[in-house]
């Protein structure tokens, strides 16, 4: 993709802290589209609720946008792409896409233990509130599977130096 | 492990000569890239020691250049190839004083 191309989704990333704005900007519209989602579920006025499903709809094209430019920037380091192992990529490329996976690998495993210690916290009523916070909520499962897939793509973003200064 | 430079993310240091290598025969970051089969960036990563290829990329890179391994890569740093390369012709006696 070219430049011209890549600005149609809106975000320039030639710099590792404009990378570093985009992961933000994209877990910020992954956390604002699950609000609105909890927010649709506990407000019944009609009015309220169409702003909040067009906030909801807003932050999930955002959501697009963002990750689309995410992919597209680790493409153009050859960073991700290919479906079979080793598909186009040497091995240092290699060599920092494990070490991203491994860190993805903490960070999501950080997540799920602090989760599940807030719930054990209070077990009793731990899984009725776990059942009862996705039923209607599609989106917040959604996003939990999403920061899974995107985390190692968002470590590489945030981690590696820039083109030219790589070069 | 020895007194060479650590890194976190490649181990220890490995010092090496391939941008003098490549500047002698003028090729460009790309034309070696191609002809070892990596990306540019990796060329720029392994001359500035930032990168420990593996032995096979290694050999790969004395086969393209012609030279022995131990002529390219090094645990210690490098003396410049002109200061060895008199020190040489002095104790050979070609060059006079």
């Amino acid at each position: 993709m070219n430049n011209d191309a890549r600005l149609l989704w809106f975000i320039p990333v030639d710099t590792r802290s404009r990378r570093r704005g985009l992961v933000v900007a994209f877990y910020a519209s992954v956390a604002l589209g699950c609000l609105f989602s909890l927010l649709i579920h506990s407000h019944s006025r009609p009015s309220a609720l169409v702003g909040y499903y067009a906030g909801m709809v807003a932050s999930l094209l955002s959501w697009c946008a963002c990750y689309r430019s995410l992919v597209q920037l680790l493409r153009d380091y050859g960073l991700v792409g290919g479906h079979t192992l080793h598909a186009s990529r040497d091995e240092r490329q290699e060599q920092v896409r494990h070490a991203a996976y491994v860190r993805a690998y903490w960070i999501l495993m950080t997540l799920v233990c602090a989760t599940s210690a807030v719930f054990l916290s209070d077990a009793a009523s731990a899984i009725p509130r776990l059942t009862s916070g996705f039923i209607g909520r599609p989106l917040i499962p959604v996003a939990a599977i999403v920061l899974g897939v995107s985390l190692p793509s968002a470590v590489i973003a945030w981690t590696e130096p820039d083109l030219k200064e790589a070069a | 492990m020895s007194s060479a430079h650590t890194d976190a993310r490649n181990g220890p240091r490995l010092f090496n000569r391939i941008a003098v290598l490549r500047a002698e025969r003028q090729l460009s970051r790309s034309d070696l890239a191609s002809a070892l089969d990596i990306s540019y960036q990796t060329v720029g990563y392994l001359e500035r020691d930032e990168f420990n290829p593996s032995l096979e990329l290694a050999f790969r890179i004395s086969e393209f250049f012609g030279v022995p391994i131990e002529a390219i890569f090094s645990r210690s740093a490098f003396t410049p190839m002109s200061t060895q390369l008199y020190e040489k012709s002095r104790r050979e006696g070609t060059i006079h004083e």
